[in-house]
């Protein structure tokens, strides 16, 4: 029914692009080792020291995490409503998701700053100070670093997991090729949905949402799922890009209707994410509770304002008219464009929530007005933050360092196999796949 | 339809107007080829038919990108703007109206009407464009003259090349289609004048209805605009006229008619007694200045008196008085530099306040002074004479001499935060 029958188009090229992965695999390692080294250098040297470092090493974590997440999440989707389309992207899916033991091991700075330091990232590890501000020490019984743990315990436990069984079963069809495994994974793909959504909601909310105690907003772990997802599809569409480029992926293999799918996909969640962003906006502006405008002023006033306003040109406005084009989507040029411009659009997300909380928290060890006066204290931080802005190279370095890192054990874990499933059944209704 | 009356009708099917030449297929593969050989022999106008949407064909047959998707975006963008003007027009200049503080027109409230519109214009434009570009709708085609043609909808491929095409020669596009892998002889269509002109009745529908639609508009412009003494149409009626009588209205069952009635001289109605003058007034006496000084013998100032004063000051009161009484609540505060006409309230420990009478400060709350509006209404009598009480208490905190204060209430004093 297609025009082109593309059978022809080779089968994954397995082994002949070890080198070429090899290359991936040093250039990842040479990337995470400067950034990471550049990072931690200059976050030690800037104002806030160890702990604003911190704060660059939370945006670093929950961007490689997020397009780690958006992965796992699009291949669990893909088995869930089996998608043919999909098929011959869905290997680099699943090792991108692969990489969750890593993020297993980067998590451990993380917990460790809440052991060791005394003004730790999240304010609220501190139990001391927890326990004096009251809007925390009511929340102490789910914000306390024995409960943190064991929730990202669970969090891995499911997510390198679901990861290892997507991409093992796959790599065992490429052997045998037998269609009873793509029903396999389709039947555990509809618990693994659950599993996915509920743990990815939870860790926002841990990770990122927990930055500031005081506030919440039940729409959060939505919102960082937006962003997962984008940056996925912007890294999947690189990917996809670079290795067919340089020759590790067939030519017939990946083609530009897969691109323009990813591209609608990836323009998708750049809408998806605007919804959700205004729809948590708009009910505060409207309810106009001070307990939940707080997060907000600080992003709002000052320095911060301006830089707020440019997200939403950044994070939408501008791409979504430059996507909204099927041109566009199938431009050689122009879809890598706009998939690095969304790379770098979750990374100032990412920043626009990390570093105003990390600001306004800064000094809340130092609060010595004595007992419930930790607020006045943030507050004053706060109206400090405002007069600069308060951006750290750390802060752009370190997302950098931990991309690396993650590219680099994507790398070693992909030049062993396959970069496309071999023997799927619906290989050839991927293949041959056409957009009207 | 018999064999014998369809033969003579055949000269006269010649005479009708050829629309093309149509030839059949019976799989898709056979007509993707076909396709593709009479794109590149460049014929341009022709179509395929199929029993289902057959990805690739617009490759095989060529076609260039449709212009649909620069009208969605301009009816996109009017759906926006529309719904900018809409909610500017309305909330912040035709009928500005403050909603808890909320500005007239603010971008946040409006950004899902402006999403709505602009999603609603865009899908609507796209389907009707994409009638539009199709000359749709289509009552009749010349292909349905052709017998075989049914079966598109079921099990065969077809592909029709109009007479009107530039290249098209009768016996010249036959061979071509013959060359292609037909599964029948590929045959000329002429179409039949007659069908697929809109019936009359359609066409006074489409002239009549707009006309009718227009009418209840004109009737709510016409009543916009003009006076009547009739009574308004009555949807409900038992609800426009309920059994009941209303205020300032005749009643026929008293002698004067008056629906209000008069107090009855002598009589107090119940619940209405004001026998103690100092409780319910304040004053000891008919004088002008006869304010009580004391607390009526019926308000037992206490604690529990005290709380629940704090308690209805907090909420009655502080919006404008502040919570310490000095004349900096909230209302006070954002009114200070919004209105220029806004008096701000006096402190509650100017130096005349302090010396007057609880009588007076009583009526005061009763009825009002100055721009200060009355708060009987909102404040039972019992709940005045707690306020009063709380205003003194308040009073006497602010002049307190702190050395006069122990040790652990100067500590708690000191740790309030200013």
């Amino acid at each position: 029914m297609n025009e082109h029958h593309s059978s022809t188009a080779p089968l994954g090229s397995s082994g002949g692009h070890a080198p070429i992965l090899d290359r991936l695999a040093q250039r990842g390692l040479l990337l995470g080792g400067a950034g990471l080294i550049g990072g931690l250098g200059l976050g030690l040297l800037s104002e806030g020291g160890f702990q604003r470092f911190m704060g660059s090493y939370v945006i670093a974590y929950a961007f490689v995490l997020a397009i780690a997440l958006g992965a796992l999440g699009f291949v669990i989707i893909q088995h869930l409503t089996r998608a043919g389309w999909s098929v011959t992207n869905r290997r680099i899916a699943e090792l991108i998701a692969s990489t969750m033991p890593l993020l297993a091991l980067l998590f451990l700075p993380i917990v460790l700053n809440h052991f060791v330091s005394a003004h730790p990232v999240h304010p609220w590890a501190n139990s001391e100070f927890a326990h004096s501000d009251p809007l925390i020490a009511k929340k102490a019984s789910y914000l306390n670093t024995g409960f943190f743990l064991v929730r990202w315990a669970i969090y891995f436990a499911v997510w390198v997991g679901l990861s290892r069984f997507f991409l093992g079963t796959s790599l065992k069809q490429d052997e045998s090729g037998d269609p009873r495994l793509t029903i396999k994974m389709e039947k555990m793909a509809a618990p693994s949905v659950l599993l996915f959504g509920l743990s990815l909601s939870f860790a926002a909310f841990d990770l990122l949402m927990s930055l500031d105690p005081h506030w919440f907003s039940t729409i959060f772990g939505v919102y960082y799922f937006a962003g997962c997802m984008m940056s996925f599809f912007a890294t999947c569409i690189l990917l996809g890009k670079w290795l067919q480029k340089s020759g590790a992926i067939g030519a017939g293999e990946i083609t530009t209707e897969h691109r323009h799918d990813l591209g609608k996909f990836m323009f998708g969640f750049v809408v998806f994410w605007s919804y959700i962003a205004f729809s948590q906006f708009m009910l505060i502006w409207y309810a106009n509770n001070p307990e939940e405008t707080g997060w907000y002023d600080v992003r709002q006033n000052g320095a911060m304002g301006y830089f707020s306003i440019a997200l939403i040109f950044i994070h939408f406005v501008i791409p979504f008219l430059g996507l909204l084009s099927r041109h566009v989507k199938r431009h050689p040029v122009g879809l890598p464009f706009w998939a690095c411009w969304l790379l770098f659009a979750q990374w100032l997300d990412l920043f626009f929530i990390v570093v105003p909380s990390v600001q306004q928290w800064m000094n809340h060890g130092h609060a010595d007005h004595g007992h419930g006066d930790a607020a006045h204290a943030a507050s004053h931080a706060a109206d400090h933050a405002h007069e600069v802005f308060p951006f750290a190279l750390s802060d752009l370095l370190t997302p950098i360092g931990l991309a690396g890192l993650a590219l680099f054990f994507f790398a070693r874990r992909a030049r062993a196999v396959a970069l496309t499933p071999k023997l799927d059944p619906r290989r050839q209704e991927s293949l041959s796949l056409q957009n009207i | 339809m018999h064999a014998k009356a369809h033969s003579p009708a055949a000269p006269a099917e010649r005479a009708r107007p050829l629309y093309g030449v149509i030839a059949e297929y019976k799989d898709v593969d056979s007509l993707m080829a076909a396709a593709r050989k009479v794109r590149d022999a460049g014929y341009t106008r022709w179509d395929t038919h199929t029993p289902f949407p057959v990805h690739g064909i617009e490759g095989a047959m060529g076609f260039g990108m449709t212009r649909l998707p620069w009208f969605v975006l301009c009816c996109g963008l009017t759906g926006l703007s529309i719904a900018v003007l809409l909610q500017w027009w309305t909330n912040a200049v035709d009928y500005p109206f403050l909603i808890s503080g909320k500005p007239l027109f603010a971008l946040p409230p409006a950004v899902p009407i402006m999403f709505e519109l602009t999603v609603l214009f865009s899908a609507l434009g796209t389907f009707f464009g994409m009638w539009g570009l199709n000359g749709l709708p289509l009552l009749h085609h010349p292909l349905f003259e052709h017998e075989a043609f049914k079966r598109v909808t079921d099990d065969r491929f077809f592909l029709a090349i109009e007479s009107q095409d530039p290249k098209f020669g009768l016996e010249s596009t036959k061979a071509l289609l013959a060359s292609t892998g037909v599964c029948a002889d590929v045959v000329p269509v002429y179409g039949n004048g007659d069908k697929g002109a809109l019936p009359n009745w359609m066409k006074n529908f489409a002239i009549v209805m707009p006309i009718l639609l227009l009418v209840p508009l004109a009737w709510i412009v016409t009543a916009r605009h003009s006076t009547s003494p009739k009574t308004r149409l009555q949807l409900i009626p038992d609800m426009d006229q309920q059994l009941k009588f209303r205020n300032q209205t005749r009643n026929a069952f008293f002698a004067d008619q008056r629906n209000e009635r008069p107090r009855i001289e002598g009589t107090i109605p119940r619940g209405l007694l004001r026998e103690d003058q100092q409780l319910h007034t304040g004053k000891t006496g008919p004088g002008e200045n006869d304010w009580a000084t004391q607390f009526p013998a019926s308000i037992a100032v206490n604690e529990a008196l005290l709380k629940r004063g704090q308690e209805r000051f907090n909420i009655t009161c502080a919006a404008c008085h502040g919570q310490t009484g000095v004349g900096d609540g909230l209302v006070s505060q954002r009114a200070t530099g919004k209105y220029p006409s806004w008096i701000p309230p006096i402190s509650l420990h100017a130096e005349n306040l302090l010396v007057q009478p609880v009588g007076q400060t009583f009526n005061t709350i009763r009825n009002g002074i100055r721009t200060m509006p009355a708060y009987s209404q909102q404040l039972t009598v019992e709940d005045s004479w707690a306020i009063v009480a709380y205003v003194k208490a308040l009073q006497k905190s602010q002049a307190f001499p702190v050395d006069k204060l122990s040790p652990e209430e100067r500590q708690k004093v000191a740790s309030v935060p200013r």
